[in-house]
């Protein structure tokens, strides 16, 4: 990717990450009206520069994105520079969704060794047995750490949830 | 007792037969403790409380406090090696270390970090000793106007110095996290806000997840696209040469023993006002690192001064904090607060008395303290090595596993499954602004930050009014912050201008 594309994905980014944040800020503005006002007295001392200081890199942002635009104009948008990149990070973002499934779903130990499991099998492409060694392996690592050394009890997911107030009942 | 034969006298308990396997156990554990993301030194003091009860009052403040001595170290390692902190104090370790590891410096890096702890932890420990009739005055001069404007140095110190990209994105950087603070339970009058009627912010976000999220998760998000490993950028058996590397760590360390020292007086400094904590000094004395090198431009690139500067200063903070806690009753962090519950236990009772009753018991403490670290740094040394040579392995084996830890990391502390998520919410907003360059550690010192700010510019107001500021010592520091302000947007400017940059 040549360096005024690259620019310009990151500008467009931070004109977005700018905007995100005022529009957050404004629910909080609105959320905040409700409060008392020793309640909302710090957030307020907070927002109100913080607000200022957005609106400042947003006017920034446009100019520099102004600039690039005119010196490149045929360059294309955000989604459309580094597909694989962002290929890359929708797919890791899915997984990690995923992976707090799987742990609300069967629990620490269980959640965790079948993320690996796929991951490294279907994503990663690792061999079958690479996949297996390393998610029966870290599962039995945070097993003897946190629920044999440390004393930690892991969360056991919703089935085990399910099946022992069903087991009580 | 004079303080001479108090100081033989520490010594000698501390190496005695029956102490001395317990220091031993204690430094391990912690050092084991520090490298698990999530668990930190007050977890590693908490879990040891209920087995000391039976133990000797010696035995078992050496065991408890030999444990907290080396989470830092244990934490800083992996700060430096997986771009992962063990505890939130290792977070200011992340701008440099991760970036020497890429460069196939990993060892380089972590020689230097467990050195400078070292030291840095001898240095607080007998400094404060020393000047403990003097330092309670000081100490007492500190009331709420004072740790507000405190706060807000701190916080425009790292803001400006800290990041890597322009002023106003450092401070925006520093207001988010403070805005993420005030989420929860108001202190003050104790109603809800912007809870949205999630129960589970009632509490206000955890630091761990939000501490993991914003760094670590951040780093791996990156890692995965990018791809390789961690030591992107080692040559070619660089992970052969680790012990040479160690040396050379340790070395420049000793070389820059001027900063060391200056560091290690910040981190003492800091340590000695309740609530402060660790993590804003690591991040004051990184900024004061920046700011006084001859070559800035390398902070943030694998500068090895942007290692030892926070790792001194964390580990100095714990010399202040005892000194506090021990001389004063008051305990500067929350380990501090469980190490007087323990003592209480044992049938010891902090303060003054303390002083002049049990000089040997306190000494026997600051022994526990340097000796749990010359433990720790040599341990570290040796574990150092072949957890190194997993920055080797591939970013699509390191990734995976790395991410179950760190999301069980975040699970433990509260063990609240919320925690999760707001692990993953805020491993994307770490990302962002890693990309952005929006200031990391302003985002996390604002948020560490953010209750003791609220909390005493409150009490501020309500002792002195709108006239809180005009306190001489907070006046001091309200001048100082907006000298430090105006200087540094000055400097950048006039860097931009000869650039033909204009204002970023």
């Amino acid at each position: 990717m040549s360096n005024s594309r690259k620019e310009k994905s990151v500008l467009q980014a931070d004109l977005w990450f700018c905007l995100f944040f005022l529009a957050l800020l404004a629910v909080f503005f609105i959320v905040a009206g409700g409060y008392k006002p020793v309640t909302r007295r710090a957030p307020l001392i907070v927002m109100i520069p913080l607000v200022a200081m957005l609106l400042w890199q947003l006017v920034l942002t446009v100019k520099n994105l102004r600039r690039v635009s005119i010196a490149h104009p045929k360059q294309s948008g955000l989604l459309k520079i580094n597909p694989q990149a962002n290929h890359r990070a929708f797919q890791i973002i899915l997984w990690l969704v995923l992976l707090l499934g799987m742990i609300y779903v069967g629990g620490h130990l269980a959640g965790i060794a079948v993320f690996l499991f796929f991951f490294l099998r279907f994503v990663c492409h690792d061999p079958w047995r690479t996949a297996l060694y390393v998610s029966a392996g870290s599962a039995a690592g945070l097993y003897v750490l946190f629920e044999r050394l440390l004393m930690i009890p892991l969360y056991n997911g919703a089935i085990y949830e399910a099946v022992s107030a069903w087991w009580w009942s | 007792m004079g303080v001479l034969e108090g100081l033989v006298q520490g010594l000698y308990a501390a190496v005695s037969l029956q102490v001395l396997p317990y220091l031993i156990g204690g430094a391990i554990l912690g050092l084991i403790i520090g490298i698990i993301p999530g668990l930190s030194g007050h977890f590693a003091m908490a879990m040891l409380v209920p087995f000391i009860f039976r133990m000797e009052p010696t035995v078992g403040i050496t065991f408890i406090l030999a444990a907290h001595a080396t989470v830092a170290q244990g934490g800083g390692m992996t700060a430096i090696l997986f771009a992962t902190p063990g505890t939130g104090q290792n977070a200011a370790t992340l701008l440099d270390g991760p970036k020497m590891t890429e460069k196939g410096e990993a060892g380089r890096a972590v020689g230097a970090a467990m050195t400078a702890c070292f030291i840095g932890a001898f240095f607080g420990v007998f400094v404060l000793t020393l000047l403990l009739p003097v330092l309670r005055k000081v100490v007492l001069l500190f009331g709420p106007p004072e740790f507000f404007m405190l706060a807000i140095l701190a916080l425009t110190f790292i803001a400006v110095l800290g990041g890597a990209g322009s002023v106003n994105k450092g401070l925006i950087g520093g207001a988010l996290g403070l805005m993420f603070a005030f989420v929860g339970m108001d202190s003050v009058t104790g109603a809800k806000r912007f809870t949205f009627g999630l129960l589970e912010l009632w509490d206000g976000l955890s630091m761990v997840p939000v501490l993991l999220g914003i760094f670590a998760v951040s780093e791996m998000i990156d890692l995965w696209i990018t791809g390789g490993s961690l030591a992107r950028k080692a040559a070619d058996g660089a992970h052969e040469s680790m012990q040479k590397q160690i040396f050379a760590g340790v070395m420049d360390t000793l070389r820059n023993w001027w900063l060391v020292i200056r560091c290690s007086a910040i981190g003492t400094t800091m340590g000695l006002i309740p609530g402060l904590g660790s993590a804003p000094a690591a991040f004051v004395a990184y900024a004061h690192a920046k700011q006084t090198s001859k070559h800035p431009e390398e902070f943030g690139h694998g500068a090895i001064e942007g290692v030892i500067a926070p790792e001194s200063a964390n580990d100095a903070v714990e010399g202040g904090a005892l000194a506090s806690t021990l001389a004063f009753g008051i305990p500067g962090s929350s380990s501090m607060a469980i190490l007087i519950s323990a003592l209480l236990i044992l049938g010891v009772e902090p303060g003054p008395k303390l002083m002049v009753m049990h000089l040997d018991l306190v000494f026997l403490m600051i022994w526990t303290v340097v000796l749990g670290n010359l433990m720790g740094t040599i341990l570290g040394m040796f574990i150092a090595n072949p957890l190194a040579k997993a920055t080797f392995l591939r970013g699509s084996l390191l990734v995976p596993i790395l991410l179950c830890i760190i999301v069980t990391g975040a699970y433990i502390f509260h063990r609240s499954w919320f925690d999760m998520i707001v692990v993953l919410v805020f491993g994307l907003l770490g990302y962002a602004m890693k990309k952005l360059d929006y200031s990391r550690p302003a985002f996390i010192i604002g948020f560490v930050l953010g209750l003791m700010v609220e909390r005493n510019l409150y009490l501020s107001l309500k002792l002195y009014g709108g006239k809180f500021l005009f306190q001489p010592l907070a006046l001091g520091l309200a001048v100082l912050t907006i000298l430090v302000l105006v200087y540094n947007i000055v400097k950048i400017v006039k860097s931009n201008r000869r650039a033909g940059i204009g204002v970023k």
